[in-house]
């Protein structure tokens, strides 16, 4: 037990190490960008593996909520004036009512229809931003402002080492919210829900409350992350690539290559994608064929994920280490052996034989 | 809004025509999903990626080759129901027998990963260019002012050929039955002593067939390209969803009503509405009638 | 028949729902031709996790099982059907949606290429149960509880199984059609069929089982004649069941 918990230690620790340091160290655009990728769709796999590891909500809209987020926090300082900074808030907070709507009008479903509902959810809310032109500029793009410094660090698109870091710090705090929710009795809760929904209901748990916190939460991170990446990007298109069907699908793709039911496996599932991703960037076009192949390979072999294959590796180690590997006990065949007081009746051998 | 072209008894009917024409695609794009749905509880993601392969397969067996249309698009289906058959054999089959009774929501990422993977391996082989026919069908008629190319004809009557065809199959044939009686209660198959595996995989190869001959059959109207699947695979899950889930045949109305409500109210308003009013009443069917438009129950899955 | 070979040999078969945790712990047990076998016991004491092990619905982890002298451990179910096992499964096994004819066709399913048989088979179905063929066009889901139990059976005995396996036919039915289904029962065992029967009802399993076995968590504790278990089935039900 000991040991298990300082494997989590230990791998919090290097992860925080490598995603602190790595970005100053190398003091390069390029890595800082893959950085914040990385950041990106760690957070967002973790968001959507929230809703679908804890509680079977396939939120198939993450593109759409996203694009909400951005669209939100891109209007209010385009046309109001607003802080970006509020921005962030206020992405959170439209997104927390589409989350919201998107849960109540889903609670009566299950599986593949939330997955459905909540992925024409978004197909509209992606129509509507393109159509609604004269707000949006549709696909030709809206141009979103910078953050304004604060405390005297800027925060421009020159800075992207500032970027990085309040991504940083926006990671960090809704991993912590998502880690302390599944970790309390909420997270017991939802796991009943996902197993016996009717079971966990007739325990006297309001269902419907739980999963629109679920929802609710889930939404306005996504909101949240949304704005801050239309900040990042700087002008806003609504096209299936950045907040459609594509993103989703990537966004799934970490999740699932992560490890479902792991909030960290999601950073696994970005390192080895995004790693992947660039890595293989000399065979540019290939580079999307692995994506999918290493998707189906991952589901084939690793069904927990990167995230399983790691805990069954630390497993090994440290049965190897504790020298516990196998306490095979011996069968308990008395525990469950022939009633000694039942009526005597024939004996107990059979009476035929097998010639 | 231009509510005066509907006074026109003769535009009102061009509309109906070209959204009859156009719904009927739609239809014949569904059902492959809904068959596969239907019996095997998937959803195919890949779905819209089989009918890219059946348009380039098309392509490649017409224009390449010469070979007349409607051996082509034959061949289009019969190569579809190949590769489905590998594909359930290797990648789906596994995975269900492995999950047991979860093994939907991976499987339905499993297909997304064949959506990823064969999508950009089209765009590798063949490049980001369309590859097309002009139309599959020359000439046109006019009937009474109302325009009727013959190509929509051709597209018509193949739709009611294959919606007969295939009710017919899965009503008189052996394999028709064993496939209905699979979707319906797997273990009570098994104890007839059929074998569920060989079901599930002709299934699998069966919805592929279906949309890879799709795929060819409008090539003319979608030239095969890397990403084409993703609007057939959107169309395509509104129709089942619309029709619900799993109806093969209602697929094909609501196809039809689809193709009529776009065609009547791009003819109206010309901006891109419609598409949110369709992500809508698509929304709206999901929650108030899970079941499907037409269907008399509104039982919740 | 006067084969003195069992049609059916379990030897310690263990078989369970996850790797590791046995539910059928090294049951024997044989059943003869010509003969009913009764399984009793409590709810949960594993006769149906038994029969389903037999079948290879659950893949067995250890034992033997043989059927007409060939070993068919771990065979999958609709391999071991084709051989000639016939079985009921618990609750409800029409296909609703189908016909009472595309059922009765699909019974035959093994011998489908075989049309001449196939249509022997459905014309003396139709003797047998006139009903089936008053309403052989009716959606199966349609007949009553009855009705599809009749279906079943005939669909089961219609492909001249030499084994049949039947787990809880009297489930559910009104007491005459229950009656019913075990005169039909042991009409099978008439007829030279080797059943094995689960049933609620074990006053009546054992009166018509020639042998029969009590389970209780997922082991065999008795076993013996239907008439010597008769005499005792009073204590029988108190302490097993």
């Amino acid at each position: 037990m000991k040991i298990s918990s300082l494997w989590g230690y230990l791998g919090a620790g290097l992860a925080l190490l490598v995603l602190l340091l790595v970005p100053p160290l190398a003091d390069n655009h390029y890595i800082t960008a893959v950085f914040v990728s990385v950041l990106l769709f760690f957070i967002l796999a973790a968001l959507f593996d929230f809703m679908l590891g804890y509680l079977n909500i396939f939120n198939f809209g993450m593109g759409g909520f996203m694009a909400l987020g951005a669209y939100t926090s891109g209007l209010l300082t385009h046309h109001f004036g607003i802080s970006p900074w509020i921005g962030l808030l206020a992405g959170g907070c439209s997104t927390l009512l589409l989350g919201l709507f998107a849960g109540v009008i889903t609670l009566r479903l299950r599986g593949i229809y939330i997955g459905l509902t909540t992925l024409f959810l978004a197909e509209f809310v992606l129509f509507a931003l393109s159509n609604l032109r004269e707000y949006t500029r549709g696909a030709a793009g809206l141009q979103v402002s910078t953050f304004p410094d604060l405390f005297g660090i800027s925060f421009g698109r020159g800075d992207p080492l500032s970027l990085y870091y309040l991504l940083f710090v926006i990671c960090v705090v809704i991993y912590a919210s998502l880690h302390f929710l599944v970790r309390s009795r909420v997270g017991l809760v939802f796991k009943a829900i996902r197993d016996d929904q009717l079971g966990t209901s007739v325990l006297g748990f309001n269902v419907v409350r739980y999963k629109l916190l679920n929802f609710a939460v889930a939404s306005f991170f996504t909101g949240v992350v949304g704005a801050f990446y239309g900040n990042y990007i700087g002008i806003l298109v609504p096209t299936t690539q950045e907040f459609g069907i594509s993103r989703t699908t990537e966004i799934l793709t970490i999740a699932y290559v992560g490890g479902r039911g792991t909030l960290w496996g999601s950073l696994l599932g970005a390192f080895a994608l995004i790693g992947l991703q660039e890595g293989f960037r000399v065979i540019d076009e290939w580079r999307l064929v692995l994506y999918g192949a290493f998707l189906v390979f991952v589901l084939m072999v690793f069904p927990q994920g990167l995230a399983g294959a790691v805990k069954q590796l630390a497993g090994w180690v440290e049965a190897r280490f504790t020298g516990s590997a196998q306490q095979e006990d011996p069968e308990q065949k008395a525990s469950t052996g022939p009633a000694q007081d039942g009526p005597e009746v024939t004996p107990k051998l059979p009476d035929r034989k097998v010639p | 809004m231009n509510f005066e072209l509907l006074t026109y008894p003769v535009v009102v009917a061009q509309f109906f025509v070209d959204g009859l024409g156009r719904g009927v695609m739609y239809g014949l794009m569904g059902m492959g999903l809904a068959l596969i749905f239907g019996i095997m509880g998937l959803i195919n993601f890949a779905h819209g990626a089989f009918f890219m392969v059946g348009t380039y397969l098309m392509y490649f067996v017409a224009v390449q080759l010469g070979v007349p249309f409607p051996i082509a698009i034959i061949a289009a289906a019969v190569g579809l129901f190949c590769i489905g058959a590998v594909l359930e054999r290797t990648l789906i089959s596994p995975l269900r027998k492995r999950m047991g009774e979860n093994w939907l929501v991976d499987g339905y990422v499993m297909t997304i990963g064949l959506l990823i993977m064969l999508e950009n391996l089209a765009l590798i082989v063949m490049g980001p260019r369309d590859h097309g026919i002009a139309r599959l069908v020359e000439g046109r008629t006019m009937i009474s002012g109302i325009i009727v190319t013959y190509e929509r004809v051709v597209v018509f009557v193949v739709a009611i050929l294959v919606v007969l065809g295939l009710a017919a199959f899965m009503r008189y044939t052996n394999i028709g039955r064993a496939i209905r009686a699979t979707s319906e209660h797997p273990d009570a198959a098994m104890a007839m002593g059929i074998d569920i595996r060989k079901i599930y995989t002709i299934t699998f190869a069966l919805g592929s067939a279906l949309i890879g001959g799709v795929g060819g059959l409008l090539l003319s109207t979608y030239p095969a390209f890397p990403t084409i699947g993703s609007d057939v695979l959107l169309k395509s899950f509104i129709v089942v969803i619309v029709g619900g889930l799993g109806n093969v045949w209602a697929a094909m109305v609501a196809g039809i009503l689809l193709g009529l409500i776009e065609s009547y109210a791009q003819g109206i308003a010309a901006s891109g509405w419609q598409n949110s009013i369709i992500a809508a009443v698509v929304v709206a069917v999901l929650v108030f009638r899970p079941a499907g438009l037409f269907s008399k129950s509104v039982s919740r899955p | 028949m006067t084969n003195t070979q069992p049609c059916l040999v379990v030897e310690d078969l263990r078989s369970g729902y996850e790797r590791d945790v046995a539910v059928i712990k090294d049951v024997s047990m044989q059943a003869a031709r010509g003969s009913v076998t009764g399984l009793i016991g409590a709810n949960g004491a594993g006769k149906s996790s038994f029969l389903k092990s037999v079948l290879g619905y659950l893949k067995p982890q250890s034992g033997k099982v043989s059927f007409e002298g060939e070993e068919i451990t771990g065979f999958r179910p609709d391999v071991s059907c084709s051989l000639g096992i016939a079985y009921l499964m618990e609750g409800h096994s029409v296909f609703p949606s189908l016909s009472v004819e595309e059922n009765l066709l699909l019974g035959m399913w093994p011998w489908r290429h075989d049309r001449n048989r196939v249509r022997a088979a459905l014309e003396r179905a139709y003797d047998r149960a006139p009903v089936l063929m008053e309403r052989r066009q009716t959606t199966s889901g349609l007949l009553s509880g009855g009705q599809q139990r009749i279906l079943e059976l005939e669909r089961l005995y219609m492909t001249d199984p030499s084994l049949i396996l039947l787990d809880e036919p009297s489930l559910g039915l009104a007491p005459k059609l229950a009656a019913e289904t075990f005169e039909r029962v042991e009409s099978f065992s008439k007829e030279g069929i080797a059943v094995v029967l689960i049933d609620q009802n074990v006053r009546r399993v054992l009166e018509i089982s020639d042998y029969a076995y009590v389970f209780q968590l997922g082991e065999v504790i008795l076993e013996g004649t239907g008439t010597s278990l008769s005499k005792d089935v009073g204590n029988i039900v108190k302490e097993f069941i």
